[in-house]
């Protein structure tokens, strides 16, 4: 005849102990080492205002594009320069403040998904403020400005030929044996003189 | 290092035995319980604050209620350069026409500022909290599923033991009946 149960008989095994154990041990180290970080980096994702440091960047960005390389004097007479500037400065901005929001709220949208146990995605919120973009607006006035100084200088470079032209003619003019190879009058400007020799 | 010295390190015998010294978890139910119910409160401690502000941030307007103060704040800043600009070159030679119509412009361009800028702001505003909306809406789904899994878990963990109670008490009902049987039919000398 079988004897009753014993008590003994059913105990956990040695490997359930130790699995127990381990577990217990895991889960101790997981709430001392990772959760103190995972509760300081959803402090921190709250809390950094990543679209105040990309407008930072951005406005800084416009100024030096538009205004770093001093006063100039072009810029000053142009009708439209101060308002390409604030178009431009406004433009910049706002994509900072789109591309900042869009970090700071990747960044928390992240801690949740890994404090409710799900996956994260390791991503660097400062690194990715710094590489702000630069607006379509800041462009176009860094464009019209180049342009504007591209403009100025070709004309001066046009007066200062016509005065040479006008200067080398009216020489040759002025000599007998030359006269026939310069040219007078409102051409005197355009007309390159005959070269001798 | 040898190769040999490496194979030695990793003998069993030669390794320390961490495992030994880990405390036994004498009662695992308990502490399983135990925990769930820390981590429980731990997350609602530090993170349920974070996840409403979350939650609240499908309804924001920040970048669209910003516009108008960065339209005329930049307006200021560009106004102060040109005539910053224009005292340094003893008003470079402009006739009143020409500044009049450097005003017009500034105006002008922060009026088009203005109307451009929360057209963009209002289309990105509406494009981040969409984003924002459908990752919640992801994290929700999962946990919606683990506490479906753990409802469900706990379901099917009472609907056995009620199952084993029923039979347990069926069994008992019938080995009664059978005694009381056997009794009466040996009273009876059956």
């Amino acid at each position: 005849m079988s004897s009753k149960p014993k008590k003994q008989d059913y105990q956990a095994s040695e490997a359930e102990k130790t699995s127990a154990s381990i577990a217990k041990a895991d889960k101790d180290y997981f709430n001392t080492k990772y959760k103190p970080l995972m509760v300081n980096m959803a402090e921190e994702a709250r809390a950094t205002e990543f679209d105040r440091i990309g407008r930072g960047i951005s406005q800084a960005d416009t100024m030096q594009a538009l205004t770093g390389g001093g006063p100039v004097f072009q810029y000053s007479t142009s009708v439209d320069n101060a308002a390409d500037l604030a178009s431009a400065a406004v433009g910049n901005l706002l994509d900072a403040s789109i591309q900042g929001q869009n970090i700071s709220r990747d960044r928390q949208l992240n801690l949740l998904a890994g404090a409710r146990g799900q996956q994260m995605d390791a991503a660097s919120g400062l690194a990715q403020a710094a590489r702000i973009g630069t607006s379509k607006e800041l462009a176009f006035a860094k464009a019209k400005q180049a342009t504007r100084l591209g403009n100025i200088k070709n004309m001066s470079r046009f007066a200062a030929k016509m005065g040479q032209n006008k200067s080398e003619n009216e020489a040759l003019l002025s000599s007998d044996e030359t006269k026939d190879a310069g040219t007078s009058g409102l051409g005197g400007y355009f007309v390159e003189p005959r070269r001798f020799g | 290092m040898a190769l040999g010295d490496y194979t030695n390190a990793l003998m069993p015998e030669t390794r320390n035995n961490y495992v030994s010294t880990l405390p036994e978890v004498s009662d695992p139910e308990a502490t399983n319980s135990a925990l769930l119910r820390q981590d429980y409160n731990d997350y609602v401690q530090d993170f349920r604050p974070f996840e409403e502000q979350l939650l609240a941030s499908v309804d924001d307007t920040s970048l669209v209620d910003r516009v108008p103060e960065d339209v005329r704040k930049q307006q200021k800043i560009a106004e102060g350069i040109q005539s910053r600009n224009l005292s340094r070159y003893g008003g470079a030679g402009l006739s009143i026409a020409q500044k009049q119509e450097q005003n017009r412009a500034l105006q002008r361009q922060g009026a088009i500022g203005l109307a451009g800028g929360l057209n963009t702001a209002r289309i990105a505003q509406d494009e981040r909290n969409k984003k924002t909306l459908s990752d919640l809406i992801n994290i929700g789904q999962g946990l919606n599923r683990s506490a479906m899994a753990g409802l469900g878990n706990a379901a099917n963990l009472q609907a056995n033991r009620q199952a084993a109670y029923k039979g347990a008490k069926a069994q008992h009902h019938n080995a009664m009946v059978g005694l009381g049987t056997t009794a009466v039919m040996a009273i009876l000398g059956i």
